[in-house]
């Protein structure tokens, strides 16, 4: 079996920022020269095939294909290190290790798929020959926001989990469940990663007050940025802004996945 | 009418010309009394003269009137003009050979006035044609033989070797043959042009003597002028530039005005006077003259000490706005000069006696000024100004930069501070080693006194805010003043009492301040720091025990606005019931049960892998 982790992205609402999220936090790993490979589940809302520069009409074999059995895992990865295209912080990540793998459906037909025909075990197997084939260090999957049975399966076969989620009351609530149920199913390396705090906040409390709430490691507080917002979906922030004080914030999430065991 | 103005121009422009040679003499050294005296002088010889050249021919020494005119007038006129300069050159008071040429001017133009007069008078219907013709030709002849004479005689004054006869002697053959030859030429009936070419030929020698007189005199005064007379080289060199005099003075005169300006100049005058004088005290042959050479020189130096006086703050000033200035391209000529001329010795002429003014004067500013910081502490403010100077000389002044510590907590005390100029806080430290500001010290306050009674460590550290300056008494000091000086002593004592008198306002902030907080109001915390600083916060217990409660108080309402801030936070508070029923909702399924077993499984394959 290969090394390579799996990195779930789960948010327990959407609008958290998490495809943008992590689209920036793969495109950084790969940037330390780590093989990275991104798995989408969901390119009907803003997908992250976008963030990546990745045309709808170029989109050749997707995960649906392979969970069919039409199309091997290879034939599916498109490397982004070989189609940076001209955008300035994408531009960066030409000739790093970096493969995003589309689906082509909804989240919910996947799961659908999953429930059907395809076991745990299956998509465990797909995931690990995906990191094998392409000898990946670290596989990262943008989970469906909420907690379905797909993002179940998604959350069991990680090896890291990354929870995004919005400091206020709701995002607090769904997390916790989730954090409960990642707990129940052992993932090894549970983290947070609060996006969208108002700078009028104290980050420091906030991330003290969160990591006491869970007894989980609040991997950053990344404040709500409208500059972002603004580039959002059309180059990656972080590497065409590393400066910013999201940006900042965001690379030190990197640490975090690197160290994990 | 015409001879009213033929008169004027008889008498003014003779008059207006000796003024104007008057002007010319470089350091103004000739007295204006003796030029009227020449005058007056040239009046007689003339009426003189009048009857003795008629005499000569009465007695038969001469043939003809035209004889007297050609040879008998010219020495009888230029020998009984020179009696007064022979009187004036020999007196003590005369300086150079300028003063003699000068001499020889007025007797000369005094002596033409009167004959002028006597010509228009025979010829009145043709007076204002003969008073210019004879201004122009006539008086400039008498006055040139005159001042040749002059020169000669002031020459032979300074000159000790045998050929000092010759030099008289020469002078009045050459005077009496120039007179003579104007005499024959007027007489051979030349045009009045070339008379008045001849007179003026005459002055253009006098001029060039007195020209080379001058650079004379100026090697004089640059020799001779020295610190037996106060005057440094700097001063030296500007009165031997002379001519520059006016650009010297014009910056000063634009700024004070021509009065204090005209002081000035009389200074440099007198000074260039004085040089002169020594070197006609070298020059000098007899002896009763030399003693009253000195006694001028004295009377001059009297004059000089008298000026400067005058001078005073104003030449303090002058350095101050003008000599400073950079704006003034005089000075910096003056400057380069002075460079030029090297350090000048201490102690005495203008330039330093100035310099030295205004460091007095801003020593006496900044003593002045730390006696009143040192008056200002209520430990110090009953004492009178003689005790305050006896504190102040047993302290130290030390300066201290922005951060620098005066004193550290736990230091040994043995000295303690008046705060002259500055503001310092006292700080020390928390449990956590964090810096507390348990006060601010401004200038006129005194820190760590009580420390040199009661001999413990300093129970605080002073940092400095800014630049401070501080008078440091030792306790040495500090008890050889208490010993020595029973009023010092009393002072202190009476400063101790006042403020313990003062501490009773601590004590009653504290209660009010503890009503104030009991009420939940805080608005105290903000309004403190002047309250602090209005207070004399010396004593260190009551400002320990204010400043305690100040810090008390401030966490407290930390405390209260982190609580109000946490609630704000925390409004997102987790319902545990709900989390833990929708945990229950999707861990009970069988997908679930069955993905934990399979997940497990994978965990397990993964950490045996």
């Amino acid at each position: 079996m290969s090394n390579g982790k799996i990195v779930s992205i789960h948010s327990f609402r959407g609008g958290t920022g998490k495809s943008n999220t992590t689209a920036n936090l793969a495109a950084q790993v790969a940037l330390t020269g780590k093989r990275v490979g991104v798995v989408d589940t969901d390119i009907q809302s803003p997908g992250i095939h976008v963030l990546f520069g990745l045309d709808e009409d170029k989109m050749g074999k997707t995960m649906n294909d392979f969970l069919h059995g039409k199309a091997t895992i290879k034939e599916i990865g498109f490397n982004i290190g070989e189609n940076t295209g001209g955008d300035e912080g994408r531009a960066k990540l030409k000739g790093k290790n970096l493969w995003l793998f589309p689906a082509s459906i909804r989240g919910r037909e996947i799961s659908q798929i999953l429930r059907e025909g395809i076991d745990f075990n299956k998509l465990n197997e797909g995931l690990q020959s995906t990191i094998s084939e392409f000898n990946l260090d670290y596989l990262f999957i943008d989970t469906h926001p909420g907690l379905n049975e797909e993002t179940l399966l998604s959350i069991a076969t990680s090896d890291i989990l990354i929870i995004i989620l919005r400091p206020d009351n709701q995002d607090l609530q769904g997390t916790s469940v989730t954090v409960d149920i990642a707990r129940s199913l052992d993932v090894p390396n549970l983290f947070l990663l609060v996006n969208k705090a108002l700078p009028k906040y104290d980050f420091a409390k906030i991330r003290d007050d969160i990591q006491n709430q869970f007894n989980a490691q609040v991997t950053g507080v990344l404040p709500l940025s409208f500059d972002m917002a603004e580039n959002a979906s059309k180059d990656l922030f972080s590497l065409r802004y590393p400066e910013h004080e999201w940006s900042k914030s965001l690379i030190g999430v990197v640490d975090f996945i690197l160290a994990a065991k | 009418m015409v001879v009213a103005f033929a008169l004027l121009i008889a008498f003014a422009v003779p008059v207006l010309f000796l003024f104007l040679l008057n002007r010319y003499d470089l350091y103004q050294t000739g007295k204006f009394q003796h030029n009227v005296i020449t005058l007056a002088c040239g009046f007689f010889a003339y009426i003189l003269a009048a009857q003795i050249n008629p005499a000569i021919l009465n007695i038969g020494l001469a043939n003809s009137w035209d004889q007297i005119v050609r040879i008998w007038a010219p020495i009888v006129e230029e020998i009984l003009k020179s009696l007064i300069i022979i009187y004036l050159v020999n007196r003590a008071d005369f300086n150079y050979l300028v003063d003699g040429a000068l001499y020889g001017f007025g007797v000369g133009i005094g002596f033409a006035v009167v004959e002028n007069i006597q010509y228009m008078n025979n010829n009145l219907e043709i007076a204002l044609l003969v008073a210019v013709a004879r201004v122009f030709s006539t008086n400039l002849v008498h006055a040139t033989g005159s001042g040749v004479i002059g020169i000669a005689l002031a020459n032979q004054r300074e000159d000790k070797s045998k050929r000092a006869p010759l030099i008289i002697l020469g002078g009045y053959v050459i005077a009496i043959f120039f007179h003579a030859l104007f005499n024959s030429m007027v007489s051979g009936g030349i045009a009045i042009l070339v008379a008045i070419v001849y007179g003026v030929l005459g002055v253009g020698l006098i001029y060039f003597i007195i020209r080379r007189g001058m650079n004379i005199q100026k090697q004089w005064v640059a020799e001779k002028l020295d610190m037996k007379d106060r005057v440094t080289q700097q001063e030296t060199q500007v009165v031997s530039n002379i001519e520059t005099i006016h650009e010297v003075l014009s910056p000063i005169e634009k700024r004070f005005g021509p009065e204090k300006a005209n002081l000035v100049r009389s200074l440099i005058y007198k000074q260039a006077e004085i040089g002169i004088k020594r070197k006609l005290i070298d020059k000098e042959t007899s002896e009763a003259r030399k003693a009253e050479v000195h006694k001028i020189i004295e009377e001059l130096g009297d004059d000089i000490n008298k000026l400067r006086n005058q001078i005073g703050i104003y030449s303090m000033m002058m350095v101050r706005e003008v000599y400073a200035g950079a704006d003034a391209q005089v000075f910096n000529l003056l400057n380069a000069r002075i460079a030029s001329a090297g350090t000048g010795q201490k102690g005495g002429g203008i330039w330093d006696r100035v310099t030295e003014k205004v460091k007095d004067a801003e020593l006496q500013e900044l003593k002045q000024s730390r006696l009143n910081a040192i008056k200002e502490t209520s430990l110090f403010k009953e004492l009178s100004e003689e005790a305050l100077n006896a504190v102040a000389a047993k302290g130290f002044v030390k300066n201290y930069q922005k951060d620098e510590a005066l004193m550290r907590k736990g230091d040994p005390a043995d000295s303690f501070f008046v705060i002259l100029k500055g503001s310092l806080k006292i700080v020390t430290t928390d449990s956590k080693g964090d810096e507390i500001i348990i006060n601010k010290v401004d200038g006129g306050e005194t820190i760590g006194e009580l420390a040199l009674i009661d001999q413990l460590p300093r129970s605080a550290g002073a940092i400095a805010l800014e630049n401070v300056e501080a008078l440091e008494l030792t306790r040495d000091a500090f008890f050889e003043l208490l010993d020595e000086r029973l009023d010092v002593s009393l002072g202190i004592l009476r400063g101790f009492s006042n403020r313990l008198r003062f501490s009773t306002t601590y004590i009653e902030k504290v209660i009010d301040w503890s009503q104030k907080t009991a009420e939940g109001d805080y608005s105290f915390l903000e309004n403190t720091q002047p309250i602090m600083n209005t207070a004399n916060s010396n004593d260190a217990k009551a400002s320990q025990l204010l400043f305690t409660f100040y810090s008390m108080v401030s966490k407290v309402k930390e405390r209260e606005e982190g609580l109000k801030q946490q609630l704000e936070i925390l409004t997102f508070q987790i319902d545990q019931e709900r989390r833990k029923k929708e945990f229950e909702e999707i861990t009970s399924t069988e997908f679930y049960s069955k993905l934990k077993e399979q997940a497990q499984t994978l965990r397990k394959k993964r950490q045996e892998s």
